[in-house]
């Protein structure tokens, strides 16, 4: 009932044409934000987290193959990593940890069958340093716990290049006649592993673990990888033919990739579409930095609206004051209009950002099969934060002009 | 009591009067009404105090001025713009709430002066 008196005397000289620019302009803010935000975690969670191998920021590298390679390889001789140059790698202010691939030095083939279809081949193992696969990969499949493995495990988790099931699911698969395969239908598949040396034979079974967009080979643990070199094939020794960085530099350094350019190194994947994905960001960050700023200027114009209600409404104030109307309860009428205001406007825009966004996500997901959209329910928790927040900058404001009108 | 009243023209003669006393929950509504009833006004209780007279402001001031616990009372010019009959109300009302809650009591004034039985008179 005070409440409501209060309401009726100091709402009094709204400007609603005021109120209308702030809803306007907040909304167009408001929408670009959000959009863009959820674009961003869209995008994020496309270019990374599909990639269950390598965490965010590292890269393999190699060297390039060459007409003289190909003859020093009849020679044994092969594009390699000194320990010169690897020194210089680690020394690079970007680049935080390097990792020398292994590989298996013995004969392995695998085994496995689709349908009525059995398949034997030659394959290749390596393996890279327990540090670079991501910390909180969880491999797929069942019996699968963790990535690692050793020579009296019975079962050897492999993660394989994400181009190979591609491979296999738009091109094999459908020319065959035969099933796709999802990733968690992969990781239950039986693969025997046959290896052979001067020093023995010996059979494991395998499972697909996990993909990988930034390799071109098939990974398997490190220790077992290292303890079947050392029992099967103990006198062979190479230098490494490809190497795994870490690097700390923001998205926008782009200096690791002109050292690796001016070395004729070369990242393995698609490294236009690291840079591309840098753009993307770039552009990302720009949209929302203009969402911003209009949710910024619709913030000042809220902010003048509420300090002209209160110049207008001073001696009102003042004699609320006066019969006993603490600063706080007169300062929470207009607060109350501020977070009214705000979260309106903030709500609106999270609704009609639901009802644009999916437009563009759903474009996205024509233009790349796999571009799976993250849930919508960012939008609104990042809509009700930014509410919160300027509500909360916008009572700031309220109680000390309040206060001053007050004279306290 | 404040000189130059401090009431809200928009707010009915209740209303004010409710604004202040609900902030102090002393008197009930009843009561309130009892009171501006006696002061004259009890058919002014909806009118917005914007269309009452300044001598009518005064009285919805001064009821307003009671609904609240005090020791003392200051009173700024309380009946400059009231005829002797309506300062005799007022200044009735005022003695019962004082030997009612043994409060002080302190009018100001220049000119006309609330008819009371002042223990001292000060000119300044």
């Amino acid at each position: 009932m005070v409440m409501g008196l209060l309401f009726r005397l100091l709402r009094q000289n709204i400007s609603l044409w005021q109120l209308f620019g702030f809803l306007v302009v907040n909304l167009l803010g408001g929408v670009i934000v959000l959009c863009g935000v959820q674009a961003m975690m869209d995008f994020s969670s496309f270019t990374t987290g599909e990639d269950q191998l390598l965490s965010k920021g590292s890269m393999v590298i190699s060297k390039p193959v060459k007409t003289s390679n190909t003859i020093a390889g009849l020679f044994g001789l092969r594009p390699s990593f000194s320990s010169a140059e690897i020194k210089e790698l680690e020394e690079l202010a970007s680049v935080s940890a390097v990792g020398e691939f292994v590989t298996l030095k013995f004969e392995v083939n695998a085994a496995f069958a689709i349908g009525d279809a059995r398949i034997r081949t030659d394959i290749f193992l390596d393996a890279v340093p327990d540090e670079f696969v991501m910390k909180d990969y969880t491999p797929l499949g069942s019996g699968m716990s963790r990535w690692s493995a050793g020579l009296n495990s019975d079962t050897i988790p492999i993660i394989v290049p994400r181009n190979y099931i591609n491979l296999y699911n738009y091109g094999f698969a459908t020319s065959k006649g035969l099933p796709q395969l999802s990733d968690e239908l992969i990781s239950v598949f039986p693969i025997k592993l046959f290896f052979g040396s001067e020093y023995g034979n010996v059979v494991y079974n395998a499972r697909i673990c996990g993909f990988s967009n930034k390799l071109n080979t098939i990974l398997v643990p490190w220790d077992f990888l290292n303890a079947m070199n050392a029992r099967y094939a103990p006198n062979e020794s190479s230098a490494p033919a490809r190497l795994v960085l870490t690097t700390d530099a923001s998205e926008f350094d782009r200096s690791i990739f002109d050292y690796l350019a001016e070395k004729e190194y070369l990242v393995e994947g698609d490294a236009s579409h690291v840079r591309l994905q840098s753009f993307v960001y770039t552009m990302l960050w720009v949209v929302i930095g203009v969402g911003f700023l209009f949710s910024l200027l619709a913030f000042l114009l809220l902010v003048v609206s509420v300090l002209l209600l209160i110049e207008k409404n001073k001696e009102k104030i003042y004699n609320l004051f006066s019969i006993g109307y603490g600063v706080g309860v007169i300062a929470w009428t207009y607060q109350i209009m501020t977070l009214v205001a705000d979260l309106t406007v903030w709500v609106l825009a999270a609704v009609m950002a639901t009802i644009i966004y999916p437009m563009f996500s759903g474009f996205m997901a024509n233009v790349s099969p796999g571009f799976v959209p993250v849930p919508l329910w960012n939008v609104w928790l990042f809509a009700l934060l930014s509410a919160l927040f300027f509500a909360a900058l916008h009572s700031a404001v309220v109680y000390c002009q309040v206060r001053k009108v007050c004279k306290v | 009591m404040f000189q130059d009243l401090r009431l809200f023209p928009e707010l009915s003669a209740m209303d004010n009067i409710m604004l202040k006393n609900r902030l102090a929950g002393y008197a009930t509504e009843d009561a309130v009404k009892e009171m501006l009833a006696r002061v004259g006004l009890g058919n002014y209780l909806d009118t917005p105090c914007g269309r009452m007279s300044f001598g009518q402001q005064q009285r919805v001031a001064f009821v307003r001025a009671l609904c609240q616990p005090f020791d003392f009372i200051l009173l700024d010019e309380p009946v400059s713009h009231l005829d002797k009959d309506n300062a005799a109300v007022m200044s009735a009302i005022l003695r019962e709430r004082q030997l009612k809650d043994g409060a002080g009591v302190i009018v100001t004034s220049i000119g006309y002066r609330l008819p009371y039985e002042y223990d001292a008179v000060y000119s300044l």
